[in-house]
C-alpha cells in the first residue's frame, strides 16, 4: 500500500499539498493510508518504519530553524531506503535540479509559485509514478559493481553489454541510453553478476537484452544497432543460454 | 673472460636504449624490464643473430607506436628512433675520437666496447644537463601539436643517417678505403645536427608555450573584467527593484490603514505576483560562480555563460559548495569543461528551447561534473562519439570529445558517462 509522507513548516503549505493529494486518493480510489504531514525533520524521520519502493516524501528544502535541510534528509531517507520516491517541493531559489537528481537521485522539483492546476498535475504524477514503481524492487534486479575507483549501479534490464575501452585498464557499458567508461577490468566485470555472459575476450554481453544473432557474422545484435563478436567457442552456449531465457 | 665482456656489452646496450626510452618519452619502464628485456635478447642474439640484428632497430619504434597508439605517429616514432641514435651517435663519438685520444684501441681489446657503453648514459645526462634541455616541456609541446613538420624532418633525418651507418658497416669490405672514417665523418655531422634540432625543438618549445600561458592569461582577464560588469549590472538590477518594493509597501501600507481590500489586491496582482520571476531568471545564477575558486575556471565559465546566453540559450548553473579541489591538473579541467560547455550550445541551439544545465557537486572522496543540454533529436547516438573524427554533427568535428578522453586517459580513476533521451543530452564525470 502506497503510503506518502510531507515535509512542510507552513501551515498554509501543508494544507495545499495534503488537500490536493487526498482528493486525488479519493477520486482514483486508490489503496492509501491517509498522508502523514511533518513540519519538523526529526519527526518525520522518526515516523519512517518501513522501506520499499511503496513510499513517497514529498520535501520542502528550505525548513525555518533547523540545521537540517532537505537534502540533508532526503540523504538520510535515501541510505535508509535506496527505492523510495522522492519529491523536493520548495521555491525557485533553492533549485538545483541535478545536483538533487545525482545526490539523492530526486524525482522531480515542484515549484511553490506554481499556478494550482499545474501544482497539482506535478504532484499527482508524482503519485502515479510511485503507484507505477510500487513493488517493483531496484536492488535485486540491479547490476551494481564498487571498487575504491568506480562505483556503478544500472538496472539489469537496461545493460547491453560491456566491452574493453582503448584505454588500458577500463571497461565501456552500453545500456540503452547510456554510455558509461569507468576503472575496471572485462574480467572483474564478468566476476560481478552471473547472469551476464562473456561472449568474447573483449565482450559480455546481457543474454536477456539480446535481439537476435546474426549467425553468419558470428555477432550479437541489440537495439540501436548496437552488436558485438561472439566468440567461437562461446557461441553454442550464448544460444543456450537464450534458449533458457525464453523458457 | 672475452664471452663475458661481449655479454655484458650487448646487456648494456639495451640497457642504454631502455633508459634513453624512458627519458624522452617521459614513460616509465618496470624494473624488471631492466633485467628480463637484455636476457630476452641475448638469447634471440645467439639463436637468430640476423632477426636480432634487425628486432634492435624495429623494436623500440614499434613498441613506441603500440604504446601511444591513437596518438600522433611520427611522435611515436621519434620517440622510438631517439635512443638508437643517441646510442648510436656516443658510442661512435668514443670508439672514433675519446677513446684514440687515450690511445685505448678501438676494437678487438677485452672490455673497451663495455666500457663505452657504461659511460654513454652518464656523458648523455650531462650534456643534455648543461645544454638545459627540458624533456617535460617538449613533451608537453609535443602532445599540443607543435612542431608537427619539423617532427617528421628530424624523424627522416634519423632515418637517414641510421641507414648510412648501417649499410657503410656491412658493407665495409666492399668500400675501399677505411670505411670506418665515413662513419665517422658521418657520425661527427649528424651529432652537430641532431644537438642544433634539439636545442631548436627546446627553446622553440619553451617559447610556444608560454606564449600560449600569457595568451590564457589575457583571455582570462578579459573574462574576469566581463564578470564583474556583469555582476555590477545585476546589483543595480537588485537596488532598482529595492526602491520598486519601498514604494510599494508604502501603498500597501495604506491600503490597510484604509481597511481597503481592492487597493490591496490591485498592488498585489500588479507588482508583486510576478515580481518572483525577476529574480528566477537564469542570469542570476551568474552569482553562483562565486563558489568557484580558482580564477582560471571562474572566468572561463563567465565567458561560456556570457556567450550562450547572448545566443539565446536558458542556461543554469548549479555549484553547492566551494569547489577549491579539481582533483586533475587544473589546465586539463579547463580543456574538458570548455569543450564539453562548447558542444553543449552547438548542440542545443537546433532544439526547440535551448536549455544548458550544469553541475559542480562535491562529494566526500570525489567531484562531479555535469553538463546537460537540450537537443533537437529525442536521441543521439552515442557508441562512438568518443572516436577521434566521428561526430554527430557531420565528419571532421568530433576532435573535441576525443581529447576529453585522451586527457581522462591520464587519469584512471576518472569516470565518463554520457546518457542521451528524451531530447536532453547529458555528460557525468567523476574526478576522484
Amino acid at each position: 500500500m502506497l503510503e506518502i509522507f510531507i515535509l512542510e513548516d507552513e501551515f498554509i503549505q501543508q494544507s495545499r499539498i495534503e488537500t490536493i493529494i487526498r482528493d486525488y486518493i479519493h477520486k482514483q480510489k486508490l489503496k492509501c493510508r491517509v498522508p502523514k504531514v511533518f513540519g519538523k525533520p526529526n519527526q518525520l524521520l522518526e515516523s519512517i518504519t518501513e522501506k520499499g519502493s511503496h513510499q513517497l516524501f514529498f520535501l520542502d528544502i528550505e525548513i525555518k530553524g533547523e540545521e537540517k535541510k532537505g537534502l540533508a534528509i532526503a540523504k538520510e531517507i535515501r541510505k535508509r531506503d535506496p527505492e523510495a520516491t522522492i519529491v523536493f517541493v520548495t521555491t525557485h531559489s533553492e533549485f538545483m535540479p541535478i545536483t538533487f537528481k545525482y545526490k539523492v537521485a530526486a524525482l522531480d522539483f515542484i515549484d511553490k509559485a506554481l499556478n494550482e492546476k499545474e501544482f497539482a498535475n506535478r504532484v499527482v504524477s508524482a503519485i502515479e509514478y510511485a503507484i507505477e514503481k510500487q513493488g517493483s524492487c531496484i536492488a535485486k534486479n540491479s547490476f551494481k559493481f564498487e571498487t575504491s575507483l568506480a562505483q556503478v549501479q544500472v538496472p539489469l534490464n537496461q545493460i547491453l553489454y560491456f566491452e574493453t575501452s582503448q584505454t588500458v585498464h577500463k571497461v565501456i557499458l552500453h545500456t540503452r541510453d547510456e554510455r558509461l567508461e569507468f576503472y575496471a577490468s572485462i574480467s572483474e566485470i564478468e566476476k560481478a553478476d552471473d547472469r551476464l555472459y562473456r561472449c568474447h575476450r573483449s565482450f559480455i554481453v546481457n543474454p536477456e537484452n539480446i535481439l537476435k544473432i546474426d549467425k553468419a557474422e558470428k555477432m550479437a545484435i541489440f537495439e540501436n544497432n548496437y552488436g558485438c563478436l561472439i566468440s567461437r567457442t562461446k557461441y553454442k552456449r550464448l544460444l543456450e543460454i537464450m534458449r533458457e531465457l525464453k523458457d | 673472460m672475452i664471452v663475458i665482456c661481449n655479454i655484458g656489452f650487448l646487456f648494456a646496450k639495451i640497457i642504454v636504449v631502455q633508459l634513453l626510452f624512458q627519458q624522452v618519452s617521459g614513460h616509465v619502464i618496470k624494473l624488471r624490464w631492466f633485467i628480463c628485456l637484455p636476457v630476452l635478447y641475448g638469447l634471440l642474439f645467439l639463436a637468430i643473430p640476423p632477426v636480432a640484428y634487425f628486432t634492435y632497430f624495429l623494436f623500440p619504434v614499434i613498441y613506441s607506436l603500440y604504446l601511444n597508439r591513437g596518438h600522433v605517429i611520427r611522435l611515436s616514432i621519434f620517440y622510438g628512433l631517439y635512443p638508437l641514435i643517441i646510442e648510436s651517435l656516443f658510442s661512435r663519438l668514443f670508439g672514433y675520437y675519446i677513446f684514440p685520444l687515450f690511445h685505448i684501441p678501438l676494437t678487438n681489446s677485452i672490455g673497451s666496447e663495455l666500457v663505452r657503453e657504461l659511460l654513454i648514459f652518464p656523458l648523455y645526462v650531462v650534456i643534455i644537463n648543461s645544454l638545459k634541455i627540458n624533456f617535460q616541456k617538449l613533451q608537453s609541446a609535443f602532445e599540443r601539436n607543435m612542431f608537427k613538420h619539423f617532427l617528421l624532418f628530424v624523424n627522416i633525418s634519423m632515418v637517414i643517417y641510421l641507414l648510412c651507418i648501417q649499410i657503410l658497416l656491412l658493407f665495409k669490405s666492399l668500400i675501399p678505403g677505411s670505411s670506418g672514417l665515413y662513419r665517422g665523418h658521418i657520425n661527427n655531422v649528424y651529432i652537430i645536427l641532431f644537438f642544433i634540432m634539439l636545442l631548436y625543438l627546446n627553446a622553440a618549445s619553451k617559447e610556444k608555450l608560454e606564449r600560449e600561458i600569457i595568451e590564457q592569461k589575457n583571455n582570462q582577464l578579459t573574462a574576469l573584467a566581463n564578470y564583474s560588469q556583469q555582476i555590477e549590472s545585476l546589483y543595480a538590477n537588485i537596488r532598482g527593484f529595492r526602491h520598486d518594493y519601498i514604494n510599494v509597501l508604502t501603498s500597501l501600507q495604506l491600503g490597510i490603514e484604509r481597511e481597503d481590500i481592492d487597493v490591496i489586491k490591485e498592488v498585489y496582482n500588479n507588482v508583486l505576483k510576478d515580481s518572483g520571476d525577476q529574480f528566477s531568471h537564469s542570469k542570476f545564477d551568474l552569482a553562483k560562480l562565486a563558489n568557484i575558486s580558482n580564477g582560471a575556471v571562474k572566468s572561463l565559465l563567465a565567458a561560456k555563460f556570457r556567450e550562450a546566453q547572448s545566443k539565446g540559450i536558458n542556461v543554469s548553473i548549479e555549484i553547492e559548495d566551494i569547489i577549491s579541489d579539481f582533483k586533475i591538473e587544473i589546465l586539463d579541467f579547463i580543456t574538458i569543461v570548455s569543450i564539453l560547455f562548447d558542444n553543449a550550445i552547438e548542440a542545443c541551439l537546433a532544439s526547440e528551447y535551448p536549455q544548458i544545465d550544469i553541475a559542480f557537486i562535491k562529494l566526500d572522496s570525489f567531484l562531479v561534473l555535469i553538463v546537460e543540454n537540450s537537443t533537437k533529436q529525442e536521441k543521439i547516438e552515442i557508441k562512438n562519439i568518443f572516436t577521434k573524427g566521428y561526430s554527430s554533427k557531420g565528419s571532421g568535428r568530433g576532435i573535441g570529445l576525443h581529447n576529453i578522453m585522451t586527457i581522462l586517459d591520464k587519469y584512471p580513476s576518472a569516470s565518463i558517462a554520457t546518457k542521451s533521451a528524451s531530447h536532453q543530452f547529458c555528460q557525468t564525470i567523476e574526478f576522484r
